[in-house]
């Protein structure tokens, strides 16, 4: 698939955001506290990524102007329900940075802040998950792997902001969880069940079919859009700095934090292992396979 | 409203016989020429004659190589590749817009240019390529089933079929309701085995593909060449017999 640059910002800046304001809204279940200027700080940074997220998302959209609409088909599409579940979000986060009020009313925008949170990110995994053209994206661990991604470069994040020595060992686990959820991920692409050219054709039997001639001497929308293959021919190259990048080095950064004392590696953390991610989703679409291309 | 009608009236959609597809792109083109106007249209072109062009069409003619099965010979396979119709769409269902319907009425499969955003979630959705992205227009084309020519009472009512079907100089396509059993489409589908493109999926496509009738099976160049005198007619039994010596 064509790895649309907007579309991975949108899903890797968006998803940090989200993973964000769930880690802070939750630090409010707790005993009543008063904001300091780091909690100020956290959701404007959730904001800042949610909503450059959501922009950079409407820049591959042919009519832009007409961006609203997208949101009347929630009885049928996740990516309308994507688009009002986060616009939803708002709702809570700013209420709570506006209203800081303490007992009940705030633990109870805190727990929608978290709920609507997860089900933004719940909502943009099913986007790809739904789609039988794909195979590889029906794999069980697509909507799992975007909410701990989400989990974890919002944790990081937070780390950087309040820098608390128990988010080391926290952040190490989620890391290897993550990791080892993508892992699974991506073995599974490797082999995931496509259709047979004879059934792309109607053939009876099945039969050794070969491209004779392309219905067209250049690139055409689907070739461009459904036929990416750079990223297959460097997979394994692209799935180590995603490893590195996003898990291993952000490890050492946080376990060096807390063992050093050293709060501002858990900023270098969070910056590379949203390289990483970022890395790792440009794979989920650039390696994934779409079944049109029996055709060619 | 994007999601589907429980049923439709009519089924309607094409039939088209790879056995006698000759890969002319005749019903290509024709579709172009059509779609370029009115209801569809247009269908624009980058570089249309220069070094890369590049346009949206909606009707795309692959040829590929069968390898000899058994003692079915290789051969060549034509096959022109459109919008399906599918009675379970999944390019409509996962539009955000509504921009792209099914209808009611007919099955047909549409999408209205004045609320599509070109989010090109839908042509992802599609398996069989239908759906192309117009991008001087910023908005996803995709075929009509030429629904400006199916019910214009202004054109004979001979023509008022898919430009694509009229065109087809060796008519191995054919327009019609495949939900009517005794319609011609039905019972020539029926009869030579009609078949849905990637069933698995579930997209329950209405349009049907006749797969290539057996060939006979050809003798090797060797085989071919070793005569057998006994089973000669006679005169050339004796030629041969005066000729060997």
């Amino acid at each position: 698939m064509n790895p649309a640059l907007s579309v991975i910002f949108f899903s890797t800046l968006s998803g940090a955001g989200y993973g964000l304001w769930f880690w802070w809204a939750s630090s409010l279940l707790g005993h009543n506290r008063d904001y300091g200027i780091k909690d100020y700080v956290t959701l404007a940074m959730g904001a800042v990524f949610v909503i450059s997220g959501l922009l950079s998302s409407t820049l591959h959209l042919g009519r832009k102007q007409r961006a609203w609409r997208a949101l009347s088909q929630w009885r049928s599409s996740w990516l309308s329900r994507e688009g009002i579940a986060a616009l939803l979000c708002f709702v809570p986060a700013v209420a709570l940075a506006f209203t800081p009020l303490h007992g009940g009313m705030q633990k109870g925008l805190a727990l929608a802040l978290m709920a609507l949170s997860l089900i933004t990110v719940f909502c943009t995994a099913k986007i790809y998950h739904c789609l039988h053209t794909v195979p590889a994206w029906r794999h069980a661990s697509v909507v799992p792997l975007y909410l701990i991604t989400a989990l974890y470069t919002g944790g990081l994040w937070l780390a950087s902001i309040f820098a608390i020595w128990t988010f080391a060992p926290a952040l190490a686990l989620l890391a290897l969880l993550t990791l080892g959820l993508m892992a699974g991920y991506w073995r599974n692409n490797d082999h995931a069940p496509m259709p047979s050219r004879s059934s792309a054709l109607g053939l009876p039997e099945a039969r050794t079919v070969r491209v004779f001639e392309n219905p067209h001497t250049e690139a055409n929308f689907i070739s461009k859009e459904m036929g990416h293959v750079l990223a297959r021919k460097h997979s394994s190259r692209l799935r180590e700095l995603c490893s590195l990048f996003g898990f291993v080095l952000p490890t050492l950064a946080c376990i060096a934090a807390w063992t050093l004392n050293l709060p501002v590696l858990y900023s270098l953390a969070a910056i590379l292992g949203m390289l990483g991610v970022f890395i790792g989703r440009w794979l989920f679409f650039a390696e994934a396979r779409h079944v049109v291309s029996l055709y060619y | 409203m994007t999601t589907l009608p429980a049923t439709t009236a009519k089924k309607l959609g094409l039939l088209i016989d790879l056995d006698i597809c000759v890969g002319c792109h005749a019903c290509a083109v024709a579709c172009k020429e059509w779609n370029e106007q009115g209801l569809a249209g247009p269908l624009p072109d980058a570089d249309a004659y220069g070094a890369e062009p590049d346009g949206v069409w909606f009707n795309r003619v692959h040829s590929f190589e069968l390898d000899a099965l058994d003692q079915q010979p290789a051969s060549t396979l034509h096959f022109p590749r459109s919008c399906l119709h599918c009675e379970t769409p999944a390019c409509v269902t996962v539009c955000p817009t509504g921009a792209s319907y099914k209808r009611e009425s007919d099955g047909i499969v549409l999408v209205n240019p004045d609320t599509c955003i070109g989010c090109k979630l839908c042509s992802w959705a599609c398996p069989y390529g239908a759906r192309e992205y117009s991008p001087s227009e910023g908005i996803m084309k995709k075929c009509t089933l030429c629904v400006d020519r199916i019910y214009n009472e202004q054109i004979p009512e001979a023509q008022r079929q898919p430009a694509c079907v009229l065109a087809c100089p060796t008519q191995a396509r054919s327009f019609g309701d495949f939900g009517d059993p005794e319609s011609k489409v039905s019972l020539l589908s029926l009869a030579r085995d009609g078949a849905a493109l990637m069933p698995e999926l579930g997209y329950q496509p209405v349009n049907r593909y006749l797969p290539p009738r057996k060939k006979q099976p050809v003798c090797s160049a060797s085989e071919s060449e070793r005569l057998q005198p006994a089973e000669l007619p006679s005169a050339l039994r004796w030629l041969d017999k005066i000729l060997s010596r």
